[in-house]
C-alpha cells in the first residue's frame, strides 16, 4: 500500500510543480541586475519535477522486497481512514452554516463512535466534554469570537 | 556575560507573576503528555499549541510554546521506559536501557535518573544559551545578505543530508516547502504569484499548514495504524525515583558528557536531539569498561542520552535567537511564532526585542525546574492521563486542530488548508518523506529569497559576490562541502557496510 500512496503523492507533487511552472509564464525571470519573481518558482519547480521523475523511476524499479510493507501487527484500517476523511470533509463543509463548535462536536462524536469504535455513551461524553473544554479555552479564556 | 545574567534575572523577576507560572507549569505538563504519545513529537506539540497563543502577549505566548517544546523532551522517555514504546525519535535510545531496567523492577529508578539527567541537560544547555547567544548576536550584526543567504542554505542543505536515509525524498520535501512559500504577494516586485483566490494574497498560512501536517496528518496515520498503548497500571513508591549516592556517582559524568554533546549537536542545523542521543549513547558505550552491560539496563546508557536530548533544545535555540536561523522542524515553527508575534528574527532580535527574548529564556529556566518536579512527583498522574487520552486521542486532536485553524482568521479557508495539509501530512508519513525539511523550507524560503535578491543586487547581477569576501567564501565552501557529502553519503555508507561485512 505504501507504494501506491507514494505514487499518488508523487503524482500530486508533479501536478503541483507543473501548475507552478505554467503559472510562472507571466512572471519576470531576471533582468540585468537581479532576478524577478519568476526565478525561484521556475528553478525550484523544474528541480522538483526532475526529483519526482527520478523517485518515480526508483519506485517502479524497486523489487517487491525493497518496496515491502513493514507491517507485523494489525492490518491497516483503510475503511476507518476513508470514513474519518469523509467525516472531516462533511464536518468542515457544514461549518459554512455558521457554527464551528456544533460541527466539531458532531465530528468528535462520529470519529469516536464510528471510527475508533467506542460505545455511544462514552463517545457522547467525550464529544460533549471536549467541545466544552474547547469553548472554555477559545471563547471564554482567550476571548476569541468562535461560536 | 554578566550583562546576560543580569538581563535573565530581571526577566525572571518580571516573569514570576502567578498567571505566568501557572501557564508555564501547564505548558510543561501538556508537553510531557504530548511527548509521551507515539507520533506526536515536539513539532506536533508546538503546532497544536500555536492557536492558544493568539491574543497572548509575546512573552507569554513564546513561553507557552517553549515550555511545551521542553516538556515533549521530558515526555518521550515515559512510554519508552514503561512500555518500550518511544514517544518520539530521541526517546528510542532511552528505551534501549530504560525498558530493561523496568523489566528488572528498576522502573522507578530509570524514571528518576532520566528526569534528573533531563533537568541537568536542559539547564546546561540554557546556561550555554544565556552566555553565548548574545555574543553570537553581537558579531552577527556584521553579516550581510550574502552571508545570511549562505547560512540559510547551509541549514537547509544540512537538514537534507541528515534527514533520514534518502536525500532525494528530503530534497523533494524541501522543494515542495519552497514552492508553497512562493504563493502570495512578492514583496519586492509587488507581483501576485499563483494567487488563484483572494484568500491566497498573503500566502498560505503557516499555522494552518503545521496544524494540518502534524495534527490531522498524525491523526489519520494513527487511525490507519490502529495505534493503541497498553499502559498497564505500574505502581511506584516515591523513594524508588530517588537514586542513591552510588547511582548518582555512576551517572554524573555521563550526564555531563551528554549535556555537552547535546548542546553542541543541538546548535548544528539539521542535527538535533535524535542525533545527539545516538552520539551520546555510542560515546558512553565506547568509554565504558563493561560495554556488555549496555542494552541490559546500563545507567550510563540511560543518563547520557537523556541529558543530550534535553540539552539539544536550548542548543537549537542559539542559532534561532542569535541569527534568526532555525536548524530543525521544531525551531522552524518557533521562528514562525516569532514572525507571528510581529518580531523581526535575526541578530537584531536580541537588541530590538531583548525583553521578549530574555522573558522567553526565563520561562524556559522556570519550566525546566517545574518539569523536574512534575516528572518525579506526578508520574502516576501522567500514566493515568496517557491511559485515558490515548484511547480518544484522534478525536480530541482533530477537534483541537479544526477549532485552532478557524481561530487563525475566523474563516473556513484556513480550515480547508489545514484539512488538505492533514492529508498531505498523512501521505508524507506513509511514503516516509521527512517533514522537517518541508517546514524549514516553508519558513526560511521567503527570507532566503529576499537575501538572495539583495545579494545579487549588491553584486550588480554578478553571482561572484558569494566568493567576494573571505567570510562569504568560507560559508559558500561549507555549503558546497555539505552538498558534496550529501551526494557521496549513500555510496560511502554502502562501502563502509561492505568493508565491515
Amino acid at each position: 500500500m505504501e507504494k501506491g500512496i507514494h505514487l499518488i503523492f508523487l503524482g500530486l507533487l508533479t501536478a503541483f510543480a507543473v501548475s507552478i511552472l505554467a503559472g510562472s509564464q507571466d512572471l519576470k525571470f531576471a533582468d540585468e541586475y537581479s532576478f524577478g519573481p519568476g526565478f525561484v518558482p521556475v528553478v525550484i519547480a523544474t528541480l522538483m519535477l526532475v526529483c519526482c521523475v527520478i523517485q518515480a523511476i526508483r519506485l517502479v524499479r524497486a523489487t517487491p522486497a525493497e518496496a515491502a510493507e513493514d507491517r507485523s501487527k494489525l492490518p491497516p484500517n483503510l475503511a476507518g481512514l476513508a470514513l474519518a476523511i469523509a467525516i472531516i470533509g462533511f464536518g468542515v463543509a457544514s461549518m459554512s452554516l455558521g457554527s464551528v463548535f456544533g460541527p466539531v462536536a458532531a465530528i468528535l462524536l462520529l470519529i469516536s463512535w464510528g471510527v475508533t469504535r467506542h460505545p455511544l455513551p462514552i463517545s457522547l461524553f467525550v464529544s460533549a466534554s471536549t467541545t466544552a473544554l474547547l469553548y472554555l479555552i477559545f471563547s471564554v479564556w482567550l476571548g476569541l469570537p468562535i461560536t | 556575560m554578566l550583562d546576560s545574567l543580569s538581563e535573565l534575572f530581571s526577566a525572571m523577576a518580571q516573569f514570576a507573576a502567578p498567571a505566568n507560572l501557572v501557564m508555564i507549569f501547564a505548558a510543561g505538563l501538556i508537553g510531557t503528555v504530548v511527548g509521551a504519545l507515539p507520533g506526536l513529537g515536539p513539532s506536533a506539540g508546538i503546532a497544536l499549541m500555536m492557536p492558544l497563543t493568539f491574543g497572548m502577549d509575546p512573552v507569554a505566548g513564546l513561553s507557552l510554546l517553549t515550555g511545551v517544546y521542553m516538556g515533549t523532551m521530558y515526555g518521550g522517555r515515559l512510554t519508552s521506559i514503561l512500555i518500550n514504546t518511544p514517544g518520539d525519535a530521541p526517546a528510542i535510545v532511552t528505551a534501549i536501557e530504560g525498558y530493561p531496567m523496568m523489566q528488572q523492577g528498576k522502573g522507578g529508578l530509570a524514571l528518576g535518573i532520566s528526569a534528573i539527567a533531563s533537568f541537568i541537560g536542559g539547564l546546561f544547555g540554557l546556561v550555554v544559551l544565556v552566555l553565548f547567544a548574545p555574543v553570537i548576536a553581537e558579531y552577527a550584526i556584521f553579516l550581510g545578505p550574502p552571508e545570511y543567504f549562505m547560512l540559510m542554505l547551509l541549514g537547509l542543505s544540512m537538514i537534507i543530508v541528515l534527514a533520514g536515509s534518502d536525500p532525494i525524498k528530503a530534497l523533494i520535501a524541501t522543494f515542495f516547502g519552497i514552492l508553497i512559500s512562493t504563493i502570495g504577494s512578492d514583496y519586492v516586485s509587488g507581483n501576485a504569484r499563483f494567487v488563484i483566490m483572494p484568500e491566497l494574497i498573503d500566502g498560505v498560512d503557516f499555522v494552518a499548514v503545521i496544524i494540518g501536517l502534524y495534527g490531522i496528518g498524525e491523526v489519520l496515520a494513527g487511525i490507519e495504524e490502529r495505534v493503541r498503548l497498553e499502559m498497564g497500571k505500574p505502581r511506584f513508591r516515591f523513594s524508588e525515583f530517588v537514586p542513591n549516592r552510588g547511582e548518582l556517582r555512576q551517572s554524573a559524568l555521563p550526564i555531563l558528557r551528554g549535556s555537552t554533546l547535546g548542546t553542541m549537536i543541538g546548535v548544528l542545523p539539521g542535527a538535533g536531539a535524535t542525533i545527539a542521543t545516538f552520539v551520546s549513547y555510542i560515546t558512553e558505550r565506547k568509554l565504558s569498561k563493561t560495554p556488555e552491560r549496555f542494552g541490559k539496563g546500563a545507567i550510563e546508557g540511560l543518563a547520557s542520552p537523556e541529558a543530550a536530548n534535553n540539552a539539544a533544545v536550548p542548543g537549537s535555540l542559539i542559532p534561532l535567537l542569535a541569527l534568526g536561523i532555525p536548524g530543525s522542524g521544531g525551531t522552524a515553527i518557533m521562528l514562525g511564532a516569532l514572525v507571528m508575534f510581529g518580531l523581526n528574527p535575526g541578530p537584531m532580535l536580541m537588541i530590538q526585542s531583548a525583553d521578549i527574548v530574555w522573558g522567553t529564556i526565563a520561562g524556559l529556566v522556570i519550566a525546566n525546574f517545574f518539569l523536574l518536579l512534575s516528572n518525579i512527583m506526578l508520574i502516576p498522574i501522567f500514566v493515568n492521563a496517557l491511559r485515558i487520552i490515548q484511547k480518544h486521542l484522534s478525536a480530541i486532536v482533530l477537534a483541537f486542530c479544526l477549532v485552532g485553524a478557524f481561530a487563525i482568521n475566523y474563516g473556513l479557508f484556513e480550515i480547508w488548508v489545514t484539512a488538505i495539509f492533514g492529508i498531505i501530512g498523512y501521505m508524507m508519513k506513509r511514503a516516509d518523506y521527512p517533514t522537517g525539511p518541508f517546514i524549514l523550507a516553508l519558513v526560511l524560503s521567503p527570507l532566503a529569497e529576499n537575501y538572495l535578491r539583495q545579494s545579487i543586487m549588491l553584486g550588480q547581477g554578478d553571482w561572484g559576490i558569494f566568493f567576494a569576501k573571505p567570510l562569504t567564501m568560507s560559508f559558500t565552501t561549507l555549503v558546497l562541502m555539505v552538498m558534496a557529502f550529501g551526494v557521496i553519503k549513500a555510496p560511502l555508507m554502502a562501502f563502509w557496510r561492505r568493508r565491515r561485512g
